[in-house]
């Protein structure tokens, strides 16, 4: 009995490797590390940069509060990469819109699965800006010298809320048409310029098509850019300034 | 392979090769999945794909005689009567049984409540909510073929 489980161990081990290889495999994964931090040090002189990155101390203080933003931007990417995925089959046309939508969730495959995530990530996002906000506010890490830093998230929550407005109206079905139309009506209130405002948001008097290709190339086109570039001016600014101690 | 001489694999060795295959395994599903979406899937259906299928020869199908043919996966019954040639979705408005053919009555009878329709799908009496979908019937050269809905 002793002897036989003795045996086992090394057994299973040789039985797989025979067939399988493994640890070669792996190996040539392995393999990556020693290529950046050899080959291509020597001639890009990327390993300081690197362990500089990925080895920067954090502060020990630091608890599951201060993750918000992070999750924020981990669930921004998602956005990005569910969003590319989305427009390979999206159609923004007010004949195509709600087909091609029912065809990505009833006949691509995991085409439910992208869309999900997509609409998910999306409602977690505000949350997660939310509380991010939140924290920073009652931390009172806004104050000098992180003022700007405040500012810029300020910009991002509006353009988060941007993205959700817009993104809204992509289905094209009786929820998203009825939410365009009264939350431009809301832009319509606006003293003086308000009716010019409406049809600039509508690209006419009323919710139609070109409503809709009029937000979809704000969701894809012009929302990621400038995000993207504020998320840089965001996080320069954290990493020159570190995190802000409690009061 | 002489396996005997192997050098045992070291606690850390392991754990790099845990964390390397896990890495592996989930960058593997994320971009199956990714693939599987993206690889364009077969188009059922649609209205620009409006294709014909035969329903044999006009020789077969006698004035009062009807037969089922299946078009894109849908089950329509192609009906001949003094008035030519019609078409129409099987499946019952009600609650989705199969409509059979009563050449004595020259009607379409639902055998599950008892629904009937007429040769263009009407409702005659019965349960069924809506009329059954009316689809185009073509002959050329002594063929009839079911060409999309009507």
């Amino acid at each position: 009995m002793d002897q036989k489980e003795k045996n086992l161990g090394p057994k299973i081990r040789r039985w797989t490797e025979e067939r399988l290889n493994l640890r070669q495999m792996v190996g040539v994964l392995l393999d990556i590390f020693p290529v950046i931090y050899g080959e291509l040090d020597q001639r890009l002189d990327v390993k300081e940069g690197l362990q500089k990155l990925l080895k920067k101390p954090v502060p020990k203080r630091l608890n599951f509060l201060y993750c918000f933003g992070g999750m924020t931007f981990l669930l921004f990417v998602i956005q990005v990469v569910t969003g590319i995925l989305l427009a390979i089959y999206y159609k923004p046309s007010a004949a195509d819109a709600y087909t091609s939508v029912k065809f990505i969730t009833n006949t691509v495959p995991l085409g439910w699965l992208i869309r999900q995530i997509h609409a998910w990530g999306a409602n977690l996002m505000i949350i997660t800006v939310l509380i991010h906000m939140g924290r920073v506010y009652f931390h009172g890490a806004f104050k000098n010298p992180r003022e700007l830093n405040w500012m810029v998230g300020v910009v991002l929550l509006a353009l988060t809320m941007g993205f959700g407005f817009t993104g809204y109206l992509l289905p094209w079905d009786q929820k998203s048409f009825w939410g365009t139309t009264i939350g431009t009506e809301v832009a319509g209130g606006v003293p003086l310029i308000g009716s010019y405002l409406l049809v600039l948001l509508r690209g006419s008097q009323n919710v139609t098509g070109d409503t809709l290709t009029r937000f979809y190339s704000v969701h894809v086109l012009i929302l990621p850019w400038i995000t993207a570039m504020f998320l840089a001016v965001h996080f320069a600014m954290i990493k020159r300034q570190g995190v802000a101690k409690p009061l | 392979m002489d396996l005997k001489d192997e050098k045992k694999i070291s606690r850390r060795t392991f754990l790099d090769y845990a964390l390397g295959g896990s890495i592996v395994v989930s960058a593997l599903a994320v971009l199956g999945s990714i693939f599987t979406y993206v690889y364009p899937p077969r188009k059922e259906g649609g209205a620009e794909k409006a294709e014909k299928v035969e329903a044999g020869p006009v020789g077969d199908l006698p004035v009062g005689k009807a037969k089922p043919v299946v078009y894109q996966g849908k089950n329509v019954m192609v009906m001949h009567i003094q008035a030519g040639f019609f078409a129409v979705d099987m499946k019952c408005t009600h609650l989705g049984c199969m409509v059979e053919w009563e050449t004595d009555s020259q009607t379409l009878k639902c055998p599950c409540h008892a629904a009937f329709f007429d040769y263009q799908g009407k409702v005659i009496s019965g349960p069924a909510p809506k009329p059954l979908p009316q689809y185009k019937v073509e002959v050329a050269k002594d063929v009839i073929y079911v060409a999309g809905l009507a």
